[in-house]
């Protein structure tokens, strides 16, 4: 049995964990849940010694122990699984498993010995198989993280702690990891995950801790669970009005009007779309939704058919000439695609419009109006609620909730027509989500058009005015509003009865 | 709770930044009065134009190199270039009479290290040979030229007006650094004030974004090598006035000095990082450590030893910052 007593983390004035006491145990597979900040992936840590407490202790076995490292909680039979994969891409499978404490005879490794172990481990407990040969990048996400798992089996845990094992996989490949999660339950192994999506917790977890800010805000089994308990120990409120309420609705004049538009990975589709709706766009990974919203932005290359925007003509090579034609794509991935980490929230938020031809923050010559972009920037960073508001500190510093109230606040600043966001609540807070909700409605209250891409059907179910289906890259269904369920959808997008479905994100 | 956090963040990276440029320039005071202190002569007018006119063409490379590496790349023909249109240069004004042959002798020479750039900024922007590689690759290819040009031999006979610039000085200041003192600034006012400036930032800290933004990713790095093809060539005509000859292997190893002097004004080789004022104190430091370790009686052997300390040691204070920043 594990569990911690009055434990604390400071992280100077901050209070990350607070007086935490929980006990998990053994045998079960136990769920931490709360949003970002809340102190649930530290909670984590603490347990397997990469976080040390500024207060508390932990108890391993009703005795008081202290881990300085991973490597001594690992000794202690505490394994600790990152969020971040923490693999050499450049090595084999093989080499991951078993680097750090390769058996060797004379300083040469063993390495058959090694191979044979992991195999045994492997069919011991009925993983799915990767190629352990191969480099790790060369394995998918999913496969990488069989790998980790394997590397922290091979140390001979009796607890494992997993830190949001699913964020980066997609839907497909996340219900192997969870049937994982219960193999090793049913060992007899105790199993501690961190999760965002409240799906998996119902689907796995025996029991459920939730944090906010730095407390526990419900300790209990999932037998007493209902999804709004969670919810609102959460949140530290009911969960009314998640979704916004609408202060007008579509007009009537087109925005962005297709003709057998395709592009690879996309057969041909019609459609329009008017000023002022917000257009959801359903669809698995790798159902075409991603590259319809690609090839509106300019990054995928039209390949026939015909686009029009406010009327007239349009075909974008890039997404320079996009932006210019007046539409935005805001990608999915916000650290790698959209964020200059290290530069300021105010660079970042008047780039596009810095880039534009004929900006007004673009003097002749080339010169930039430096006050005026103060005076805009400031604007924003009050009207997209970004927190901490000193627009000097860098992207980095940030919250992903609130990195992406400044990915979306470049387009107040630089105002398109048209706007085709890509996932944008994907791994933000639950209190931001509802923020960011809020700003796509204003800005299709004003007239934007929206296109929503999203793989978490209930929010384009609660944003969207209308909402369209991709599989395979074709446009399969269209859901008027009010038509929609979750049902339905999940249905349309997995092209079956909908029971391969994945876990959702909450809520 | 939140506002104290970005209170504290914000002044504390307010300070960072501040001891950041302040540090570089904290040193070089430091280093002044250390050596005025230990060798008289240091302060002499004499010494100060010396020392000028030692990091004059440095300081021009490092202009460029500065754009160079924000946008995380890297320009390693500097010093090949700096020789090649020095050499090109020379033996233009050589075709023709008086200040025809000046004229023409700079517009060879600026049209040659442009078009290296040029070269150097399509094959890095536009293939995925990497800008160390690729500029690896003219530093070879130039430096080949130039011996070649020559037949590896010098060229003095210049005209006289040529070696009257590059030796004459104003007050303290030498013609040669006044030179670089103005492109410094207009390097400085480009990058910082203006939308160019502000796409190399952008494009060093993520392409990915920048080409979403709607900036020319590509044409930015075509432009920012072509700059620092250009200022190479203002190098190679400054170090052909001033030392009044041009020798095909003139500029050997100055890229090494311009890169050290980035780096240790604080911009980093993983781009988004740097301005030309911290660069420009970087050449100073590098000049000075020359020269009063010169006047100390320090080898010149032991000089090379070090500036190699003051490079990692600056890039170690600069990793313990990032630490510390974010």
């Amino acid at each position: 049995m594990i569990g911690v007593r009055d434990l604390s983390v400071r992280f100077g004035p901050i209070n990350a964990l607070d007086s935490v006491g929980i006990d998990i145990r053994p045998g079960t597979i136990h769920a931490l849940a709360g949003e970002n900040g809340s102190g649930k992936s530290t909670l984590l840590k603490v347990l397997g010694g990469a976080q040390a407490p500024s207060a508390g202790t932990v108890v391993l076995d009703g005795q008081p122990v202290s881990f300085p490292d991973p490597a001594r909680a690992a000794a202690a039979g505490v394994g600790l699984i990152f969020q971040e994969l923490s693999l050499f891409p450049h090595l084999s499978g093989y080499s991951n498993i078993f680097i750090g404490h390769e058996p060797s005879r004379l300083g040469f490794l063993q390495f058959k010995q090694l191979n044979r172990q992991a195999d045994k481990l492997v069919e011991e407990m009925g993983l799915p198989r990767p190629d352990l040969r191969l480099p790790v990048s060369e394995l998918s996400v999913a496969e990488q993280q069989v790998v980790e798992i394997l590397k922290c089996l091979c140390r001979q845990p009796k607890i494992i702690l997993f830190d949001e094992p699913t964020a980066s996989l997609t839907q497909r490949e996340i219900k192997p990891v969870l049937s994982i999660m219960k193999r090793l339950r049913d060992q007899g192994y105790t199993v501690v995950f961190v999760s965002h999506y409240l799906e998996e917790v119902f689907e796995v977890a025996d029991r459920i801790t939730v944090l906010r800010d730095g407390k526990v805000t419900l300790d209990d089994d999932m037998a007493h669970i209902y999804r709004e308990k969670i919810l609102s120990a959460m949140l530290g409120r009911a969960l009314d009005e998640f979704y916004p309420s609408r202060r007008a609705g579509p007009l009537a004049e087109p925005c962005l009007e297709l003709e057998n538009a395709h592009a690879d990975g996309i057969e041909p589709l019609s459609l329009k779309v008017r000023k002022g709706e917000i257009l959801g766009v359903a669809g698995a990974v790798g159902s075409g939704s991603r590259a319809f919203g690609e090839m509106l932005g300019g990054l995928r290359p039209m390949r026939g058919g015909a686009m029009r925007l406010e009327g007239r003509a349009a075909a974008f090579r890039n997404p320079a000439r996009a932006l210019q034609a007046g539409v935005a794509y805001v990608p999915e991935d916000r650290r790698v695609d959209a964020l200059l980490l290290d530069l300021s929230i105010a660079t970042n938020m008047s780039l596009p419009l810095v880039a534009a031809p004929k900006s007004r923050l673009v003097g002749a010559g080339g010169f930039l109006r430096l006050g005026q972009e103060r005076m805009l920037v400031d604007e924003a960073v009050q009207h997209s609620n970004v927190k901490p508001s000193n627009p000097r500190l860098p992207a980095r510093a940030l919250s992903g909730g609130n990195q992406q109230k400044v990915v979306l606040g470049r387009w107040f600043l630089h105002d398109r027509p048209c706007l085709v966001l890509n996932n944008p609540t994907k791994g933000v807070d639950v209190g931001s989500k509802a923020e960011i909700y809020r700003q796509i409605a204003d800005l299709a209250d004003s007239g934007h058009t929206i296109i929503l891409i999203s793989n978490y059907n209930p929010e384009l179910i609660g944003t969207a005015d209308r909402i369209i289906a991709f599989r395979e890259g074709r446009l399969v269904a269209t859901f008027e509003k009010g038509e929609a369920t979750e049902d339905a959808l999940l249905a349309t997008t997995m092209g079956g009865d909908g029971s391969a479905s994945g876990a959702q994100e909450m809520p | 709770m939140n506002t104290q956090v970005s209170e504290r963040a914000g002044f504390r990276s307010g300070l960072i930044a501040f001891l950041n440029s302040s540090l570089v320039a904290a040193v070089l005071i430091l280093l002044v009065i250390a050596f005025s202190l230990a060798a008289p002569a240091f302060m002499s007018t004499n010494n100060v134009q010396t020392l000028l006119a030692s990091v004059a063409v440095i300081a021009v490379l490092s202009v460029g190199q500065t754009f160079v590496i924000i946008t995380a790349g890297i320009d390693l023909s500097q010093g090949a270039v700096v020789g090649l249109t020095g050499v090109m240069g020379a033996g233009a004004m050589g075709l023709a009479p008086g200040s025809g042959g000046i004229v023409l002798g700079i517009v060879v020479a600026l049209i040659t290290g442009t078009a290296v750039g040029l070269l150097n900024g399509v094959l890095t922007a536009y293939t995925r040979v990497p800008a160390f590689i690729v500029t690896l690759g003219t530093l070879s290819i130039m430096g080949g030229a130039a011996l070649l040009v020559t037949g590896g031999e010098p060229i003095y006979m210049l005209p006289a007006a040529v070696n009257s610039f590059g030796t004459n000085s104003v007050g303290v200041f030498p013609n040669i650094i006044l030179v670089s003192i103005v492109l410094a600034v207009m390097g400085h006012v480009l990058l910082g004030r203006t939308r160019f400036g502000r796409s190399v930032y952008a494009i060093g800290s993520n392409p990915r974004a920048a080409a979403l933004s709607g900036l020319p990713v590509r044409r930015n790095i075509v432009t920012v090598f072509t700059l620092s093809g250009f200022l190479s060539a203002v190098g190679g005509l400054l170090l052909t006035s001033y030392v009044n000859s041009a020798l095909p292997t003139a500029g050997q190893n100055y890229e090494l000095d311009s890169i050290a002097a980035v780096v240790i004004g604080g911009g980093s080789l993983f781009g988004g990082q740097g301005t030309v004022w911290s660069s420009m104190l970087g050449v100073l430091l590098i000049g000075v450590l020359n020269n009063g370790t010169d006047l100390v009686g320090v080898s010149s052997y032991s000089q090379t030893i070090i500036l190699g300390c003051v490079v990692i040691g600056a890039v170690f204070v600069d990793s313990f910052r990032k630490r510390v920043a974010v």
